[in-house]
């Protein structure tokens, strides 16, 4: 622990070695976090140039005797959910579509692509992957959290500043909504 | 048609049930078919999550991300440690040296008197840079 606190004390001090010792253990992880979340590479590389920048920027404020994976946790996160693609190519579900969900989320992302040949060329896993990005943001962060890190509901409503039973019905909802979607094309079954 | 919470199998997954609830809903299972199949497309979902979590392949172009936003940072930092002198610095000591000048106004006998009819003046009148720095 003491090392961190003295590899902290001088990244405080702009020192290079130390910034990128401190970040080559943490970079992969982070990453994860926003790759799981966009599921593009592209965008997850553009989400952690930012990521990045606003470590070196506040590292300056942030008082070393605290942990700090749970603080750059934190900014991945609200990195994630503030960032807006230019040219957006995929449609979202809106959180306010409450009764038509499971009809919703099919129909966009039928609009997105050809899914009967998509289900024949692509694993599951491809196939959850699109349907992972067209689920809300808070949806999509939530089960992030709970697959890339593991973390238990509690753990993921301290990272998010949510209660804890929105975040329970995030990620039950988002399950389900995923999980009807792929029963319809029998990839679910045993 | 089962009277089951479908949250319990999702809790169930997520080992967040307690014991009791946990025999419960095992107890429930062993009778219930279409429960049973629900908890299978659940655990193999779950499953699914699980594994492609684990096979993100981080990219090369993160490492020389990392140094390049890195070089920048500490390239913006030593910029901004260097003390310049331009027009802002100028601009800064004349609008504090022509401050410092009319400060002593508000020590003169029959100051309150000026400056409510100064502001009511300069009500009449186009504010003036002079004035904006006396406070009217």
């Amino acid at each position: 622990m003491d090392i961190w606190i003295s590899l902290m004390r001088r990244c405080k001090n702009n020192d290079k070695e130390a910034f990128n010792s401190l970040l080559s253990h943490h970079e992969a992880y982070l990453y994860k976090i926003c790759y799981f979340y966009t599921q593009n590479q592209e965008t997850a590389l553009d989400i952690m140039q930012e990521v990045f920048l606003k470590i070196y920027r506040s590292i300056h404020t942030f008082d070393e005797n605290r942990p700090l994976l749970p603080w750059l946790k934190r900014i991945a996160v609200n990195t994630c959910l503030n960032f807006q693609r230019d040219n957006k190519k995929y449609n979202q579900l809106s959180l306010d579509l409450e009764l038509s969900e499971e009809l919703s989320l099919k129909d966009t992302i039928k609009s997105q692509m050809d899914v009967e040949g998509e289900v024949i060329r692509h694993s599951n896993q491809e196939l959850i992957g699109k349907c992972i990005e067209a689920l809300p943001p808070n949806y999509r962060i939530a089960l992030t959290l709970k697959y890339i890190e593991d973390m238990r509901y509690e753990e993921i409503a301290a990272v998010l500043e949510q209660p804890l039973g929105t975040v329970k019905s995030n990620i039950f909802r988002a399950r389900n909504l995923l999980k009807n979607t792929l029963k319809d094309y029998n990839l679910l079954e045993v | 048609m089962c009277r089951l919470n479908p949250e319990m199998l999702q809790l169930y997954i997520d080992s967040e049930l307690n014991s009791l609830e946990k025999f419960l809903l095992e107890e429930h299972l062993k009778d219930c078919t279409s429960c049973r199949k629900e908890l299978n497309r659940l655990k193999i979902l779950d499953w699914d999550f699980n594994s492609m979590a684990e096979k993100i392949d981080i990219p090369a172009q993160l490492l020389s991300l990392r140094i390049s936003t890195l070089d920048q940072h500490i390239k913006e930092a030593q910029e901004e440690a260097e003390p310049t002198f331009g027009l802002k610095e100028v601009y800064e000591l004349q609008y504090n040296t022509l401050k410092n000048t009319v400060n002593f106004i508000q020590y003169l006998p029959g100051n309150r008197l000026l400056t409510s009819s100064g502001r009511k003046l300069s009500k009449r009148l186009k504010p003036t840079f002079l004035s904006k720095i006396i406070g009217l």
